[in-house]
């Protein structure tokens, strides 16, 4: 595994900028367990202070520290990510797999709860659930919500690989080999899938932060718990720009972008590494 | 003259993937000549280097296929080059007029959007200075009918034929020119038997009446039997026999192709058929020296260490092996004492 | 045992080419009926160019394709349409399959071996590891390899030939009683497929196993089998000993197939020029016998009606030339 990982780390720059970045996030996010302020709190500094040593990136028009808010922020955000990634691939997945593989009635029913569930008008309901469950929406609840709209598309991908996967050669010696259809699937198939897996998978992460920015900034998710959709909400709320508090609202949005970028180029890199063409060339050379 | 010589070819493909370099020695140090008027058949297994030789015949050379060193000399026509030379411009003059080629798989020449009568059209255009519909639309119908094939053939799509028919189209589109050379890499594999025999009739056929040049490559040593006036024989990148075709079956001398011919069923013939001991070997690490000795049933101590030289046994019989001369490939040095058994 | 081992009955497949409104059927293999005894290990070879429904035939045999009518009845078991998993098991231990295409017959992204303990271990061949290993080196070494050689191997660093033993050791792990080989060599090089040919022959003599050789190439077909149908658009045109059908054709169409056979002989020329058909698919919907548009000695019969099977000369023809008593001396035929 690590041998993987530094020879990526090597090669690949888009690999190595992303990994940082991303470890750099985490780290602040990790950093907000030590947090001296409770995130929740207003009128713990001064206001609008600007950036400087004793708060690292300014104060808010709250009093709160926008350092440590956005270490709990970024916390959320890997909450909700990964929360919504990984309900939404599993079920994904392994729908897909299923229903490609044994195609006729099953195949049928499953893609016509996949194809329901994608035709949802996810926007317009998420702004109705996050409404009525303001109070209770954590990220946890939030990201079970999000994952119901964001599995199916990763459902009919791994289907649509299956179905051509299940007529090679392979797949038949395999089932004379006495494997059942569990076997077969994430034994033979998941292998060839993988690189649409994880590529679904950090998507899915950027789809998930990318609509809580949008729900958060129009108000509708539970204001005091600190995420970046929140904290551009509050920063609109108080027109930081036109007050000159910059530093509240380009902090929110510089990490957003970095966070995108940074998971894009992930995703890029990984799926390439993966792809089972290049992975062929790789075993041929010995490596 | 000859019509082609080709002296001292080496052409491999060099890749570098995730940094590490590989050399697949595909055409290693190959001399031999195509006599005006034969049909020369190259036989071999898959990945011997015979579609990669075939590649370098007729410049068709991209990365990560480099040409190592040697000439291919063309001798026609009170025309004199060494094809390696040519610029694009020069190449594509003689491409198709004067040297042809019909490539395996008959899907690739042929455009699968456009009607086969326009692909036709195309390739005629090209090269003629005939712009007159009637002109080469005849061209195009009486080249078809001459071969046997249906009109109907012109105004369909590739693939609404079978597979037989768009090989024969792809050889009819090969030779609508008349050139002087063609080159057909795996003509009849994958075609049924029946159309197979049709492939081979249509191609003497040819042979005959425009009194072309023919180098055939297939590993089907029946083809060769059928068709070919001399069959040259490639193991692992290299020439180890060239001989008139009643020679070749009646009496190999290569090891190699003493295999080939004997492991052959014939319709009639019970008696038990044995085929070459081992595996062909890559290309990317070839054995030493002779690089068939790993398998070969007279293998000496001196085939392990040096390559043997493509030489004349015979007239018009040439052959690289230590059984019938001592002789070391040029570039070889002499290291160690146990050379002459 | 009085009981066959495998008997295929009136087998039909038709297949449905474009949409329900606008489609054509297209029938694939149209009424093949043959047995095979089982009580001495025999070689069947089914032989035909493309669109013969020979894989077809094999397919349905072994369960990947479903028949639209017929059955295929194993050791008095209908095996057409399993549907339990046991059943399926259980058949499946008795009839393996060998495909065409060696690099294609086991997963490219996995280790070869990984296969061979798969079949010893879902149909608890083994229990304990010493075991298992056992049992697969036992069914390599039949093949002529070891484990070492194969072992923690991916696909693409074994050539076509290995690879294709390893499919034969693999079959071979259950003891199955039949193996029904698609072109098992059609795609292995020429200096190595006459071991694996002599291998489907070993595996005869030494291991009483049954052999469905499909193939479109006549002269391995007549090396090892010992039965062999000759098929021709779904149809069985022609089934008997090999000696009989090859050295002495009855069907016009088994005659031409022979005939234009490329011998390995530098005399061999074939005398006459052929003529070949001009579009292929038409002769799959002919009303009568699909042969008549090429068939020198087509009579009017020919186009309108089917012609039934008879057995004539030692061997099963479909023609209409020899629905009579008697055979026109005239339309026998030797191999030179």
């Amino acid at each position: 595994m690590f041998i993987i990982l530094k020879d990526l780390l090597k090669r690949d720059k888009k690999f190595l900028f992303g990994f940082v970045v991303i470890c750099i996030l985490a780290f602040l996010a990790i950093l907000s367990f030590f947090s001296p302020y409770d995130p929740r709190s207003w009128n713990v500094v001064p206001k609008d202070r600007p950036p400087s040593l004793k708060y690292l990136l300014g104060t808010n028009s709250m009093g709160q520290d926008i350092f440590w808010n956005t270490t709990h922020a970024l916390k959320n955000s890997f909450i909700l990510g990964l929360t919504t990634a990984i309900i939404s691939t599993i079920i994904g997945t392994i729908v897909g797999l299923i229903a490609g593989y044994r195609g006729g009635a099953l195949d049928k029913v499953l893609m016509s709860i996949n194809d329901s569930f994608i035709v949802l008008p996810s926007l317009p309901i998420l702004v109705f659930l996050s409404f009525s469950l303001r109070e209770k929406m954590t990220m946890f609840i939030m990201g079970v919500t999000l994952s119901l709209f964001s599995w199916p598309w990763g459902g009919k991908q791994v289907r649509a690989q299956v179905l051509s996967l299940r007529e090679r050669d392979f797949t038949h010696t395999a089932v004379f080999s006495g494997m059942n259809m569990w076997r077969v699937v994430f034994k033979e198939h998941l292998p060839f899938v993988i690189p649409w897996v994880i590529a679904n998978f950090i998507n899915t992460i950027l789809w998930a932060l990318g609509m809580e920015i949008t729900l958060s900034v129009l108000g509708l998710t539970s204001l005091e718990i600190p995420t970046i959709g929140t904290t551009i909400h509050w920063a609109m709320q108080y027109q930081a720009i036109f007050r000159g508090i910059w530093w509240w609202i380009f902090t929110p949005i510089i990490l957003s972008v970095l966070f995108f970028v940074a998971l894009y180029m992930l995703s890029v890199s990984i799926s390439e590494f993966l792809d089972p063409r290049t992975r062929l060339q790789r075993i041929k050379m010995g490596g | 003259m000859s019509l082609l010589e080709v002296k001292g070819l080496s052409a491999y493909y060099i890749t570098h993937v995730y940094g590490v370099e590989r050399d697949v020695k595909a055409v290693d140090n190959i001399t031999f000549s195509l006599e005006e008027n034969e049909i020369m058949g190259l036989a071999g297994e898959s990945g011997c280097g015979k579609s990669t030789l075939l590649k370098v015949l007729l410049s068709m050379i991209k990365p990560p296929l480099r040409v190592l060193s040697g000439e291919v000399n063309y001798s026609y026509d009170n025309k004199h080059f060494n094809l390696l030379n040519l610029d694009k411009k020069q190449l594509r003059e003689v491409q198709w007029e004067d040297i042809s080629y019909i490539p395996q798989g008959s899907m690739s020449t042929l455009n699968p959007v456009r009607k086969i009568r326009k692909t036709f059209e195309d390739v005629i255009k090209a090269h003629k200075t005939t712009e007159e519909k009637e002109e080469y639309e005849k061209l195009m119908e009486e080249h078809i009918k001459y071969l046997g094939l249906p009109l109907e053939v012109l105004d369909s799509y590739p693939h609404q034929l079978s597979g037989g028919m768009r090989q024969r189209t792809t050889i009819a589109l090969a030779t609508i020119l008349k050139p002087k050379i063609i080159f057909a890499d795996e003509p009849t594999t994958a075609l049924d038997v029946i159309v197979q025999r049709g492939v081979i009739q249509m191609l003497k056929k040819l042979h005959e009446e425009q009194e072309n040049t023919m180098l055939i490559v297939t590993h089907d040593m029946a083809v060769h039997a059928n068709v070919a006036d001399r069959i040259a024989v490639m193991y692992a990148g290299k020439l180890v026999e060239i001989a008139k075709k009643e020679v070749l079956f009646t009496n190999p001398k290569h090891p190699y192709s003493q295999f080939l011919i004997r492991s052959l069923p014939k319709i009639g013939d019970k008696k038990q058929k044995i085929s070459a001991p081992g595996n062909p070997p890559s290309l990317a690490n070839p054995p030493s020296g002779c690089r068939f000795h790993p398998r070969c049933p007279y293998v000496k101590d001196i085939c392990k260490e040096y390559t043997p030289k493509f030489r004349n046994y015979d007239n018009s019989h040439q052959i690289a092996c230590f059984l019938y001369s001592d002789e070391i490939e040029e570039g070889e040095e002499i290291v160690s004492e146990s050379i002459g058994s | 045992m009085s009981q066959n081992l495998l008997e295929v009955k009136n087998l039909v497949k038709i297949f449905n080419i474009g949409g329900r409104i606008f489609g054509s059927k297209l029938k694939a293999v149209n009424n093949v009926n043959f047995s095979i005894k089982g009580d001495n290990p025999e070689i069947l070879a089914f032989v035909g160019e493309t669109g013969s429904g020979k894989t077809t035939v094999a397919r349905m045999i072994l369960g990947l394709e479903t028949p639209t009518s017929g059955e295929v009845i194993y050791k008095g078991n209908n095996v057409t349409h399993i549907k339990k998993r046991n059943e399926l098991m259980e058949y499946m231990k008795e009839v393996q399959p060998i495909f065409q295409n060696p690099f294609e017959t086991f997963n490219p992204l996995k280790k070869v071996d990984s296969y061979l303990y798969e079949t010893t271990k879902n149909y608890n061949l083994a229990k304990s590891k010493n075991e298992i290993s056992k049992i697969i080196e036992n069914s390599l070494k039949s093949v002529g390899l070891t484990l070492v050689e194969i072992e923690g191997r991916y696909p693409n660093e074994l050539s076509g030939g290995q690879l294709q033993r390893v499919s034969v050791a693999r079959a071979l792990i259950t003891k199955p009683a039949l193996l029904i080989a698609d072109e098992p060599v059609s795609m292995v090089d020429a200096s190595l497929r006459m071991s694996i040919v002599n291998l489907f022959n070993d595996l005869k003599v030494k291991y009483n196993v049954n052999v469905m050789y499909i193939t479109h190439d006549l002269a391995t077909a007549y090396y090892i089998s010992d039965r062999i149908a000759i098929m021709l658009r779904g149809d069985v045109v022609e089934f008997g000993d090999v000696e009989k059908v090859m050295l002495s054709p009855l069907h016009p169409y088994t005659q031409m197939l022979i005939d234009s056979v490329p011998q390995p002989d530098p005399e061999g020329t074939w005398k006459e020029d052929i003529k070949l058909s001009s579009l292929e698919v038409k002769e799959f919907s002919r009303l009568g016998c699909k042969f008549c548009e090429r068939c020198p000695y087509a009579m009017k019969v020919c186009k309108e009606i089917e012609p039934s099977t008879v057995f004539r000369e030692g061997r099963e023809v479909k023609c209409h030339l020899y629905a009579q008593d008697e055979v026109d001396s005239k339309l026998k035929f030797k191999v030179r």
